[in-house]
């Protein structure tokens, strides 16, 4: 029943709470996922990676010593490309739940857990985390891409995505239009599209900003 | 008109009556040696003046001889007893000046009949008559002194000399009875003495020409003293006339405050009860009433406890009080409460138990509503406490429950795989068992916490399982309002009378409270902390200081914050009776609750001070762990 993919991923399992740290931990990994457990925020906080490169899940309780479960998921946020995050309580207030949510969080589970709801619930942001870090592959790839454009390149792009002419962008580049003919072209062939909608989706993808 | 007979018979008569007077007074009173030694004085002088008349009669020297040696023998008799009424009377006489008098009076009378034809004569030659008080009486004319007479003369001087000696003391003494006895008594037994000695030696020695006077200043001595007596007597009877209205008085009082005065004569073992006492021990009317057959009436479940009490009490010769209960069976239980004094005889041993009882129950009633609410509004506080505990008290109780449900799910799981691994299966369901206890246990306090039966008997608790039960209640408070809470465990028990759930009560609300204080006070990075110390606070108290990192107490509150609804956290949904009613706990328990003046930068502290339960204690020494 193991996906080869998700052997990939990683659940990560926060509770202050030993026994109930043991008892999910044998429920997730019979589930058929890697799991590491910490008994803190801080304890996990400290030994993530900076930037998550595979697909991770966080269960959180939101209850415990020290840092809690909201807090975690603020500090995890204020990362780049952050992982899931599965909150679980025994006791979540609305607020906690709204916060929660508001906050990104995948659901809130409340204890005691049925084991088809934390296996769903972990599925669900496994599958968040994997299609968020697949856009950002993509935008790795498009910013890639940018990088590879000269200066007068980037700034005839900027014009092009606009929908300008290529009158107009000579007028406003002060060149020849047969220039930014040539720069146009270049344009499109290193960023691999054949037209400007295209063009402009990508740009728009990684933010890249229209100029005027 | 015999003036002679008149005057004699009048004093003599006026002696009898004075004398059989106080022979009654003795007869009731046989202690009183004073009662006794006065009619024997009077008895003499009445003989003596009886001798004398008969002297003023007499015809022949032979038969005047016989009369003045049996006048000598009854003057033998009133000396002593004079002497012996003042030594009694007085207290103050010299013993020895009291004996050498008493012999030597002794040896004259021994003289009076060895020597001569009397102490005073060898001889009488002639009677001659004599005109004395308007008629003619006989007197000693013509005789020979006896020289064992001057015996007489050293014995009359050893009497003025302790009879002076006896009163100046006593006039020393300063008392306004004493002095009046002492000039009344004293004084004129003294002068009468030697007037006595002056004349009988004078006319002995024919110096005087005048019958035998010696019983007539007697009369006065008799007199004097019975003046004196007679006070005695008034004072008596005021006594009655003052002790009848108090008797009155006091019987209105049995009957209206429900009151019984009762003394128990010890060596007699008989009881005896006023009359509406029986009434208010709700016993028949039945005597003799003995120790045993009064305890019957003590309801069983107290006999014990009294019969030690009242046994321990005579035994000390102190004084005792206690509460009881009579009835039981058929009649109405009520309560009594009664105190005693054990009264001592001349000996110095008890031989009276004399105290008074008093109907309480409805006193006692009144109490046990008191506990009863208290101990309503206490619980009631608890609940409320606990209430504002449910949410963390669910995540405490939702841990396990998680813990159990994951494991069992798991369980479920691996028994549908192939070959589910025993040795696996068996640490799932270790898991599973120890999770369920942990959640019995959880429900256990917060059922101990919301029961009714907290207002039993005292028990004897340690107050480091105290802590740490309670603690442990509030566990999931404590992580939701991110504080830290830190207990020293001491290494020896202290053991404390009280009630486990109650004292928890108090831990709790200190701690909630500590949590509260800091928790709007606090920079970033800092967390709610409670320190909690337990140790010896001397004298035979064991102190707990909880300790807060608030802001502390200005000291303007730091009395009425134990004042009911008074709150300074309204706003939380504080009722404001969480620190009356520790404090009423804990008081209720022999301790004390305070708040303790703040130190500069310092949050507040509170300190509960409880007796140690002693170590001889034979109820102390089953502490009972908390559960």
């Amino acid at each position: 029943m193991t996906h080869p993919a998700e052997n990939e991923a990683t659940v990560y399992l926060i509770d202050d709470d030993a026994s109930v740290r043991r008892s999910l931990a044998r429920l997730i990994r019979d589930g058929g996922h890697v799991i590491e457990t910490f008994a803190s925020a801080e304890e996990f906080l400290a030994s993530i990676p900076g930037r998550f490169v595979r697909p991770a899940c966080a269960v959180v309780d939101l209850q415990m010593p020290g840092l809690g479960g909201l807090e975690l998921q603020e500090r995890l946020f204020e990362r780049d490309r952050p992982c899931s995050v599965v909150f679980m309580s025994g006791n979540g207030s609305i607020e906690a739940t709204v916060r929660a949510m508001r906050g990104g969080a995948v659901t809130f589970l409340t204890k005691p857990i049925h084991d088809e709801d934390l296996l769903a619930a972990i599925a669900e942001g496994l599958a968040d985390h994997r299609r968020r870090l697949s856009a950002f592959l993509q935008t790795d790839e498009i910013r890639g891409r940018i990088a590879t454009l000269s200066e007068r390149e980037r700034e005839t792009m900027a014009w092009v995505i606009t929908g300008a002419l290529n009158k107009q962008i000579a007028g406003e580049l002060d060149i020849a239009e047969r220039t930014v003919k040539a720069h146009r072209s270049k344009v499109m062939e290193k960023m691999g599209v054949v037209s400007v909608a295209e063009l402009v989706r990508l740009c728009d993808a990684v933010g890249f900003p229209q100029a005027g | 008109m015999s003036w002679v007979l008149v005057i004699w018979s009048a004093s003599m008569g006026g002696c009898l009556i004075l004398a059989l007077m106080h022979l009654l007074i003795w007869c009731r009173d046989y202690r009183s040696l004073p009662n006794l030694l006065f009619p024997v004085i009077a008895f003499g002088i009445i003989a003596m003046g009886a001798c004398e008349l008969a002297l003023m009669q007499v015809t022949s020297a032979r038969s005047a001889l016989g009369i003045i040696r049996t006048g000598h023998l009854f003057f033998g008799i009133v000396v002593p007893a004079s002497l012996l009424f003042i030594h009694f009377l007085f207290e103050t006489g010299r013993l020895w000046l009291l004996l050498l008098a008493i012999c030597l009076r002794t040896a004259a009378v021994v003289a009076n009949y060895t020597t001569g034809a009397s102490l005073h004569f060898l001889s009488i030659e002639t009677i001659e008559e004599v005109v004395f008080l308007g008629e003619s009486v006989s007197m000693v004319g013509e005789a020979v002194q006896n020289p064992w007479v001057r015996l007489g003369q050293l014995s009359a001087l050893a009497q003025i000399a302790y009879v002076s000696d006896a009163s100046l003391r006593l006039w020393r003494k300063g008392g306004r009875t004493d002095r009046r006895r002492a000039i009344w008594i004293g004084g004129s037994t003294a002068l009468l003495f030697l007037v006595a000695m002056v004349t009988v030696g004078m006319i002995s020695a024919g110096a005087l020409r005048a019958p035998m006077l010696v019983s007539f200043p007697f009369f006065g001595m008799v007199l004097a003293i019975s003046y004196e007596m007679s006070r005695e007597l008034q004072r008596t009877a005021l006594l009655a006339v003052a002790l009848e209205t108090s008797e009155r008085r006091l019987s209105l009082a049995g009957s209206a405050g429900r009151l019984a005065f009762w003394e128990w004569d010890l060596k007699r073992d008989a009881i005896w009860i006023s009359e509406d006492g029986w009434r208010v021990f709700g016993i028949e009317r039945t005597e003799p009433l003995g120790f045993q057959a009064f305890m019957q009436h003590i309801h069983e479940a107290d006999r014990e406890r009294v019969a030690e009490i009242v046994n321990a009490s005579v035994e000390n010769e102190g004084a005792f009080s206690v509460e009881f209960r009579v009835g039981g069976g058929k009649s109405a239980v009520r309560w009594l409460s009664a105190s005693g004094k054990v009264e001592k005889d001349a000996a110095g041993g008890p031989f009276l138990f004399r105290g008074v009882s008093i109907d309480v129950s409805e006193k006692k009633e009144a109490e046990a509503r008191a506990a009863l609410q208290r101990s309503e509004l206490t619980l009631l506080a608890r609940a409320s406490t606990l209430g504002a505990l449910s949410g963390s008290l669910a995540h405490e109780l939702n841990q396990p429950l998680t813990a159990i449900l994951g494991n069992a799910q798991t369980g479920r799981r691996r028994l549908g795989a192939e070959q589910p691994d025993p040795g696996e299966m068996g640490e799932i369901l270790d898991d599973i068992i120890g999770d369920t206890k942990r959640a019995g246990g959880i429900v256990h306090g917060m059922r101990a916490m919301f029961s009714r039966d907290a207002a039993l008997e005292l028990e004897t608790v340690d107050l480091d399982s105290v802590i740490r039960a309670s603690l442990l209640l509030i566990n999931g408070e404590i992580v939701a309002r991110k504080g830290v809470v830190d207990f020293a465990s001491a290494p020896a028990p202290h053991r404390v009378m009280g009630r486990i759930v109650e004292l928890q009560q108090v831990v709790i609300n200190l701690v909630l409270n500590g949590l509260d204080a800091s928790a709007p006070e606090l920079r970033p990075g800092e967390s709610p902390r409670v320190d909690i110390r337990i140790g010896e606070a001397g004298g035979g108290f064991v102190q707990v200081e909880v300790a807060d990192n608030g802001p502390g107490i200005p000291a303007e509150n730091r009395e009425r914050l134990f004042e009911p609804f008074f709150s300074t956290k309204p706003e939380r949904g504080g009722l404001g009776l969480g620190l009356s009613i520790s404090r009423g706990i804990v008081e209720r328990f022999g301790g004390t609750l305070e708040a303790l003046p703040a130190a500069p930068g310092g949050g507040a502290v509170f300190r509960i001070r409880l007796p140690v339960c002693g170590a001889g204690d034979p109820s102390c020494d089953s502490g009972r762990p908390v559960a």
